[in-house]
């Protein structure tokens, strides 16, 4: 099985992966690659939101329809606690709550 | 006439605003307009002026001679990320990104440099309390950043991005507003085909169910940018604040309170305006606490 590494601080120029788009212009560039084993490699990689990590995530189910592996290597301890984080909670919405806004009042400015 | 006073009550700061903008929404372009001495300046209330001024090309005179901190932090036009940042300073003046005409990927990539350079920024110069940001981690700092910047990308069709961020060694605490231009919440979820009844229906529905523009069934959760970052704020850690307007709707929530809806009464703001506020945390603070 061929391998191909995509450094992803050269590909963006950037130490922050933030945005949904930089997820699927990941995925563009894999669906392109001809190597089966993609190495993504967050090595200077300081940033990521949590909708970033969410998109990529969401990508993941998809790499394997294209027969390509993809592993992620050199996340930061922080990066990855919030890649772990977003992972676990997939899944369907009601899995989250939060404190209803039922108690807030409203006023007219 | 703009007038800023001396409030440190946040909702009576949130009501001078919306008198600001009623007023200069008055204004034609082009026109003159004149600003009063202001007392205490916050990015909140200045941040959504600079813009309206700029949109409608006014032109402003001070009413007094006391308009250096203005002078200083760029106001109105901003800068863009690319200028020199004045470094050593306890505010980083308002940055002003054109994103009108930049394609997807010019903009995806203007976002993620604004996330870096901001970052840079924020920890190495204006938040002089060097335990600030080991308290509460850049990776908090960039969390907030982060979702707003991706917010704006993917929802927003906004033109204008501006951000100003001040930190008052006082109080050991740090204010960040973010607004743009864009079609706003309530325009946001009903081109993508939710039900939501007007702009209050919107943001409720973003902040308690995170309703999404861009849900699809069974796919990972989203809609959960501003809730996390809500309750990130108002927690009694970093006893922070946090505002969001967007068309005639806004809501506000400190850590103090059970948080206000706000209805605004003939007035619509074109977009979104987002106010974070935190404080130094007195013990190490771990996102992962608040975030789900």
């Amino acid at each position: 099985m061929l391998s191909k590494n995509i450094d992803l601080y050269n590909c963006f120029n950037s130490s922050s992966l933030i945005t949904r788009k930089s997820a699927s212009i990941i995925f563009d560039e894999i669906s392109k690659i001809q190597e089966d084993n993609i190495i993504l490699d967050f090595h200077g990689i300081k940033y990521t939101s949590r909708s970033f990590l969410n998109e990529l995530i969401s990508k993941d189910s998809k790499f394997h329809l294209l027969n390509k592996n993809v592993d992620y290597v050199n996340m930061s301890s922080d990066i990855s606690k919030l890649y772990n984080l977003v992972k676990n909670s997939s899944g369907l919405k009601s899995s989250v709550t939060y404190p209803s806004l039922a108690k807030a009042k409203t006023i007219t400015i | 006439m703009i007038q800023i006073n001396k409030n440190s009550n946040t909702l009576l700061r949130i009501k001078e605003l919306i008198n600001n903008l009623r007023y200069l929404e008055g204004i034609s372009q082009n026109s003159n307009i004149n600003i009063a001495s202001f007392s205490f300046i916050t990015p909140l209330s200045i941040t959504p002026i600079a813009s309206i001024i700029n949109s409608k090309s006014l032109k402003y005179i001070y009413e007094d001679n006391n308009n250096s901190y203005l002078e200083t932090i760029l106001f109105p036009n901003g800068i863009n990320m690319y200028d020199n940042i004045f470094t050593n300073k306890t505010y980083i003046p308002i940055i002003h990104l054109d994103i009108n005409h930049l394609s997807e990927n010019e903009l995806n990539s203007q976002l993620n440099l604004l996330n870096d350079n901001y970052m840079s920024i924020l920890k190495t110069n204006i938040i002089t309390e060097k335990r600030f940001i080991k308290l509460i981690t850049e990776t908090t700092i960039s969390y907030f950043l982060g979702e707003m910047f991706a917010n704006i990308e993917e929802h927003s069709k906004a033109k204008n991005i501006y951000i100003f961020s001040q930190y008052w060694q006082k109080s050991n605490s740090c204010e960040i507003c973010i607004i743009d231009d864009g079609q706003g919440l309530y325009n946001s979820l009903k081109n993508a085909g939710r039900n939501v009844i007007n702009s209050k229906d919107a943001l409720s529905s973003i902040l308690e169910r995170g309703l999404s523009a861009k849900n699809e069934f069974g796919e990972i959760q989203r809609g959960t940018g501003l809730k996390t970052t809500k309750a990130l704020l108002i927690n009694n850690e970093l006893k922070g604040e946090f505002f969001i307007m967007s068309g005639n709707a806004a809501y506000f929530q400190s850590s103090k309170d059970k948080g206000i809806f706000i209805n605004l009464s003939n007035y619509s703001w074109q977009g979104t305006i987002i106010m974070l506020k935190f404080k130094s945390p007195i013990n190490q603070f771990s996102l992962y606490d608040y975030v789900k």
